[in-house]
């Protein structure tokens, strides 16, 4: 198993998770590596995407796991050869089972470029009983959610607010809570929020899913 | 206008990928040198499927010191939020106003994109008419297939490419440079003079009616030899046609005698099977899509096709790439050209019910075609079936239309005497018919909308007992529409703008379309549809017949008598018809193919 760390940026941001997947597997083509297809009447390529990113947010952590033994360093360098700029790899790594990124990662850390008049207010959320945000969805356009608990930490420097959110199966879409930060009186750049870092939960601890990769995979790479 | 002030639009509008380009394969923009935009009346989705522009946009961009880039219609929650920031149609790839380059390339794919040429134009803030655009605006070119054509719309270009433009379209761009370069300065009026000069170009402020000249249809002559980029560019998100395309051959040997592109894509042409086997491969390599489709006018008719797959399924098994082969006649489907592994729907287009309508239009299929290609597909595993048919075809009775119920019922006999199941389905999709310019049908009516609707109820009454079958026909005011706009001249081009002035866009679109207020922009502008729906006098030129295409008008009318005859006209391949294509090439070669 492979599994690359990618970013998303520019024009990428606004690609959705499931043509970002068609992306990346004719990324995989072009490499010309011999990535496995399923057996199946339809056969597709085995690649798995990490947790999804909302659209017209950017990333400098995402990651993608694939069924394919090579040298990471091999995969790496022919995967940024043959796919635009704005998905470039950072880093990749062997293993012989999937780290199943999609189904571990619990939480993720975003930079959302801000002004922020009042960094004691900001920082204070994370300790608030009760954060209700905004959160609408298909099915209740007119939706809130107590976020709360899924709120990990919270800084605020000169131009950016770092928050870490739950990701995963629980998760709180970092566009949605800039939004909340907007009605605060922060003035955010709505076009400038990404996603910086992944966790996993490993003894009850969150592990930068980089760490994780380190621990579970027998051979790494990094540019 | 900032980018940024684009980016936030983007970022609130549905399926922002649409507008902000950064595909793989995008060659990167300087903003310097000759810039030109290609521009798609259409969503990106739509547009980036046309073969036209990826071939265009990258031989435009491979020119030095030129630079191309696209637009595409944007959506209507984007063209009102465009409007509402008062920010003028961009460009994808630098987010430049269209206003703001050399030129502007507008490829015209069918009649019901015309309104979205106008809505483009106006989001982009340049003035419809070439009259009104002065000595610095962008110089607005068209072409596509309906250059055959031109007259509703050649009032608003400047220049109309007739025929072919991997070779037309350099040399405009080229005069236009030296034209801007030249120590004496720039002046559009002496440059359009010496573009019409240009084979293959119209200049409609300089070539009005009374004073026609003939304008000759562009072609590429060595079709193996000519450009075919495979460093395609390859979308972000899903398009219509999501695949890498190859074109087998140019042109079409059967001359059904409905069917324009048929005679306008003449001579016919071939690609080798080393080129084409050679293009397959650097595509699959370059582009990383998992299919490729072998396209032509009938895929079927490509005289080496078994050799072909026979070299291209090694390569094409190998990279997991599956190969598509769209526009199989029945009369050359065998079950080895069906798909290896998804059996999903075979398409197969019999156009008419009857062997004797079949033999009017030169649909040269027959019943035991049908049955013979049937059983290949059911025996290969194929259990769904979408048959194409045409109402309204002339000498059309109602016996040729219960002809389709006929075939419908003889698909679920044939599927049952092969497999011994009952749960084929068979989906008969019906177009209206429109006679077209350029075509033996070019002088025919067209039926009115009451008689339409008469016909499809007919048709749709008589499948509604048979079980399994799906019927779908085109709403008869859009081909109404479509009918009139084929056969226009230059007074439609008010209509148009009428039409734009009322809201009228995205025509080809059934939830956009406005039938009122077509009828109003046509009332308004005084303009009678019957004249262009109405049968046409054969002995009167016909608008669009200073434009040659190589087939000349006295094989085009003895078509049109023997379709009277109900007599078939054979093959190209079975010995030339004289149609006129001679005049321009050899046609039909088929030396050195393998």
């Amino acid at each position: 198993m492979i599994t690359l760390k990618y970013c998303k940026k520019d024009a990428m941001r606004y690609v959705s998770h499931i043509d970002g997947m068609r992306n990346q597997m004719r990324a995989m083509r072009r490499t010309g590596l011999d990535v496995k297809f399923s057996q199946g009447f339809n056969p597709h390529m085995l690649l798995n995407m990490g947790v999804t990113l909302p659209l017209g947010c950017g990333s400098t952590a995402e990651y993608m796991t694939m069924d394919l033994d090579c040298d990471p360093k091999v995969a790496l360098e022919l995967y940024n050869l043959k796919s635009a700029p704005t998905l470039a790899a950072s880093a990749c790594w062997l293993s012989d089972r999937s780290p199943n990124l999609a189904g571990n990662v619990v939480a993720a850390d975003y930079r959302i470029r801000a002004y922020c008049p009042d960094k004691a207010m900001v920082e204070g959320i994370v300790d608030l009983p009760s954060f209700v945000i905004d959160y609408p969805s298909k099915k209740d356009p007119h939706g809130v959610k107590d976020i709360a608990p899924l709120i990990n930490a919270i800084r605020v420097d000169d131009d950016y607010i770092t928050v870490g959110l739950a990701a995963g199966n629980t998760t709180v879409k970092p566009d949605l809570f800039a939004k909340a930060l907007v009605k605060m009186g922060v003035k955010v750049d709505m076009n400038d929020v990404v996603r910086i870092r992944q966790y996993v939960r490993q003894n009850g601890v969150l592990t930068d899913a980089d760490e994780y990769l380190d621990a579970f995979c027998k051979e790494s790479y990094r540019v | 206008m900032a980018k940024k002030d684009y980016q936030a639009i983007w970022s609130s509008v549905d399926h922002p990928a649409r507008y902000v380009g950064g595909e793989y394969n995008c060659p990167t923009m300087t903003g310097r040198g000759t810039r030109l935009c290609f521009c798609m009346p259409d969503l990106y989705e739509v547009g980036m499927s046309n073969l036209g522009l990826r071939l265009l946009y990258h031989r435009l961009n491979d020119m030095a010191d030129v630079e191309c880039e696209r637009c595409f219609a944007p959506a209507v929650d984007c063209i009102d939020k465009l409007k509402e920031a008062n920010l003028p149609l961009p460009s994808i790839e630098t987010n430049t106003p269209l206003g703001e380059f050399d030129m502007v390339l507008f490829s015209v794919q069918y009649e019901m994109l015309y309104s979205n040429i106008l809505l483009m134009l106006d989001m982009a803030h340049i003035p419809f008419w070439a009259k009104d655009r002065g000595e610095d605006a962008p110089i607005l070119v068209a072409g596509g297939p309906c250059a055959v054509n031109p007259e509703p719309f050649a009032p608003f270009f400047d220049i109309i490419d007739v025929g072919e433009g991997e070779e037309m379209l350099p040399e405009i761009v080229s005069l236009y440079r030296r034209f801007r370069s030249r120590p004496e300065g720039w002046n559009k009026q002496e440059f359009l003079l010496a573009a019409q000069q240009i084979e293959g170009v119209y200049v409609p402020a300089l070539n009005r009616e009374g004073a026609r000249r003939k304008v000759v249809k562009r072609f590429v002559e060595d079709f193996d030899a000519c450009y075919y980029p495979t460093k395609q560019i390859v979308s972000n998100l899903e398009i219509v046609h999501d695949r890498s395309m190859v074109e087998l051959y140019r042109g079409c040997a059967n001359g059904c005698r409905f069917c324009q592109a048929g005679f306008y894509y003449r001579p016919l042409r071939y690609r080798s099977v080393g080129k084409i086997t050679e293009l397959c491969a650097k595509l699959m390599d370059e582009t990383g899509y998992d299919e490729i489709s072998l396209g032509s006018l009938s895929t079927g008719d490509y005289p080496c096709l078994k050799e072909l797959i026979a070299k291209l399924r090694p390569l094409s098994d190998k990279r997991h790439v599956s190969l598509a082969l769209p526009s199989l006649r029945l009369d050359t489907f065998e079950g080895e050209f069906s798909q290896a592994a998804k059996k999903s729907s075979l398409t197969f287009a019999p156009e008419a019910g009857t062997q004797r309508l079949r033999d009017v239009i030169n649909k040269n299929v027959t019943d035991e075609d049908i049955d013979r290609s049937l059983t290949y597909a059911f025996r290969a595993g194929y259990n769904s079936v979408k048959l194409y048919f045409m109402l309204g075809l002339p000498t059309e009775t109602d016996e040729d239309l219960m002809g389709i119920v006929e075939i419908c019922k003889r698909i679920r006999e044939l599927y049952r005497a092969e497999t011994g199941r009952k749960d084929v389905t068979v989906s008969v999709s019906c177009a209206v018919f429109i006679p077209k310019p350029l075509t033996p049908f070019q002088w025919e009516g067209q039926i009115t909308m009451d008689e339409m609707k008469r016909r499809q109820l007919l048709v749709k009454d008589a499948l509604r007992p048979v079980k399994g079958v799906t019927f779908h026909y085109h709403d008869d005011d859009v081909s109404e529409l479509e009918g009139i706009f084929a056969r226009g001249d230059q007074a439609l081009a008010p209509v148009l703008v009428r039409a734009h002035e009322l809201g009228c866009r995205f025509d080809g679109w059934t939830e956009h379309f406005r039938y009122d207020l077509w009828c109003q922009a046509l009332s308004d502008c005084g303009i009678d549809k019957r004249k262009y729906l109405d049968p046409q006098p054969l002995d009167k030129e016909l608008c669009w017949e200073f434009i040659d295409c190589g087939v000349s008008r006295r094989y085009l009318l003895s078509e049109r008598d023997k379709a009277y005859r109900a007599v078939a006209t054979t093959s190209c391949n079975k010995g030339c018809k004289g149609c006129g294509c001679q005049s321009l090439t050899k046609c039909n070669r088929k030396e050195g193919l393998q």
